[in-house]
């Protein structure tokens, strides 16, 4: 009985998906109908997991309070970007129910591996989420870039499944346990330089590898720009938000839980990792000219404040990225939201040039663009300039002066190209049939606003990250 | 009785040759296929003896789970690739080069 009163909102959604498959047999012809369904699930899901239980199961499963506020912001995050999809679809006239299935499953992905408290519900957690990617990337499946893009993602990531189980079955090996706080405790009793000592560390750098990988961030960064490329934009928005925020958690869990003691090692692997992504995504966007592409690159370096942020092992740090976290997948989806409103020449948008000339047609648009990038570049009265002001701070705090000093010169250079979407959209003019198909545009409006008032009042979602990492950490580090 | 660092150098070099299997084949995605499902023996050949190794069930059940993972990850990978043949007709490596910028 106390079983299964546990994981209600993972149960939903899994019941949930296969009643959709079942309804949608018979509905083929309403789709609005399974789709509404869709989004009734969600919301249901989200009432019980910000009411969820506190509880964890054989210690390989935990329910927090932290985790739970982190799960409904994942199926609200969902939310907005199924509504998103919905009307991408229709207007491509691909809709297809079969995408919002596995969007879901993927979902239940992404709430195991926050959950996890042991390896093993990690790797069925990150592999839920990469099988459900692959389909998702590859759904376009009469344009070649996209099965391209498909079987690229596919080929990497099944890779970086593997260097995670190498990683993961070293650190068995070396601690004989896969649960988070027995290995806590047998890394806590290791000596330096034993045998064991260095298994370990070869594990935690497979898994360091691994999990970059799945962030996006800058040695594995590769994929990151042909992928966002090749899938359609409403994946692209569910690749940018979702994987991101499960992934920051699983950083977080792992690195600040089992692998707490051997902190002097990971730190400097992060905070190479995190300066290489912002100087990589920074540097390497200049010469875009698509403009998923460019946002890829602005994901990288994001992704780079946010490892940053947490390699630099202090609270503010933590407090730091949880806030980033948040902070750039709002962003996120309100950059890829509108580029899912808004068709060139009856196409998606593809180039930056597509943009130009919006400010005269859509000048309600141009705006919602222009907070977007604004916010993304860092300019104060948006949130994207707290996000990365707190980030620069925790630094100097640790006194990692010279890093701050890259971070801010890599800052003004990445401004350099979100204010030439903004220079496209507002001074270019050019005779173009560029249109948004969509009236209704309360939700977009909503997360692009939401931008500049957060900005306004940043504490309220500061106060709350911090708030969320004191009950995930007691101690202080 | 064989020291258990004899298989744990084993299932590397199977690693290592899987991972170059991959960086270095140029010519077939299914042989890249072929690498994963090497890599993935490679790590349950690791669980299974250090498992044994330690007297713990744990590890020998994860190979079972991998197992099925998997088993799941190439049949969607094949599925992928035959998406790839009917666009592009060719499953060559080197003709993956439409998205660049």
């Amino acid at each position: 009985m106390i079983f299964n009163l546990l994981f209600i909102p993972e149960i939903i959604l899994s019941i949930g998906v296969m009643i959709i498959i079942v309804i949608d047999l018979f509905l083929q012809s309403h789709k609005g109908i399974t789709f509404k369904f869709i989004q009734l699930l969600l919301l249901l899901s989200g009432y019980y997991s910000i009411n969820g239980q506190v509880s964890s199961i054989y210690q390989s499963y935990e329910l927090s309070e932290f985790l739970n506020v982190i799960k409904f912001i994942l199926l609200f995050g969902s939310f907005i970007i199924f509504h998103y999809t919905y009307k991408h679809l229709k207007y491509l006239n691909n809709l297809k129910i079969e995408y919002f299935t596995i969007s879901i499953l993927g979902l239940i992905g992404t709430m195991i591996m926050i959950s996890a408290n042991s390896m093993l519900m990690l790797y069925l957690g990150i592999e839920l989420l990469s099988l459900s990617l692959y389909a998702l990337i590859g759904f376009n499946k009469n344009s070649s870039l996209s099965s391209e893009a498909a079987i690229k993602y596919y080929v990497l990531g099944a890779m970086s499944s593997g260097i995670l189980l190498f990683g993961i079955s070293l650190i068995y090996g070396f601690t004989g346990s896969i649960i988070y706080s027995d290995i806590a405790e047998v890394i806590n009793a290791t000596e330096m330089n034993s045998v064991e000592y260095f298994g370990i560390i070869f594990g935690i750098v497979f898994i360091t590898a691994s999990l970059c990988f799945k962030f996006g961030a800058a040695p594995f960064h590769m994929w990151v720009p042909d992928i966002y490329q090749g899938s359609l934009v409403s994946t692209t928005t569910l690749l940018s938000t979702l994987p991101k925020i499960a992934v920051f958690i699983v950083f977080l869990k792992l690195y600040y839980i089992p692998f707490i003691s051997m902190k002097s090692m990971w730190s400097d692997i992060l905070l190479f990792v995190g300066m290489l992504s912002i100087v990589i995504g920074s540097i390497f966007a200049l010469t875009q000219t698509n403009i998923k592409r460019l946002l890829a690159y602005s994901a990288i370096s994001n992704i780079g404040f946010i490892i940053l942020a947490l390699g630099i092992v202090s609270n503010e740090g933590i407090q730091a990225s949880l806030y980033y976290t948040i902070v750039y997948s709002l962003t996120a989806l309100a950059s890829f939201g509108i580029i899912t409103h808004i068709t060139c020449n009856s196409h998606g948008i593809e180039k930056i040039s597509d943009l130009s000339g919006l400010s005269q047609t859509h000048p309600y648009y141009a705006i919602l663009i222009l907070i977007t990038m604004l916010s993304s570049a860092g300019i104060p009265p948006m949130i994207g300039f707290h996000a990365k002001l707190i980030v620069i701070t925790a630094l100097i705090d640790s006194s990692y002066i010279i890093l701050s000093v890259i971070v801010v010169i890599m800052t003004v250079i990445s401004a350099y190209y979100y204010l030439k979407i903004i220079k496209t959209i507002y001074f270019d003019s050019r005779e173009d049939l560029i249109s948004v198909y969509s009236n209704d545009s309360l939700i977009l409006s909503l997360n692009s606003i939401s931008l500049l008032i957060l900005g306004i009042f940043p504490y309220y979602l500061f106060d709350l990250s911090s708030y969320l990492i004191g009950l995930l950490f007691a101690i202080s580090f | 009785m064989i020291p258990i660092s004899y298989y744990l150098i084993l299932s590397t070099i199977i690693f290592a040759i899987s991972i170059a299997g991959i960086f270095l084949n140029r010519k077939n995605i299914l042989v890249l296929l072929m690498s994963l499902e090497l890599m993935f023996l490679s790590v349950n050949f690791n669980l299974i003896t250090l498992g044994n190794y330690l007297g713990d069930l744990t590890g020998q059940v994860f190979v079972f789970f991998v197992l099925t993972v998997v088993a799941a990850e190439s049949a969607i990978g094949l599925a992928l690739l035959i998406v790839l043949f009917r666009n592009k007709k060719t499953i060559d490596v080197d003709d993956l080069s439409e998205l660049k910028g």
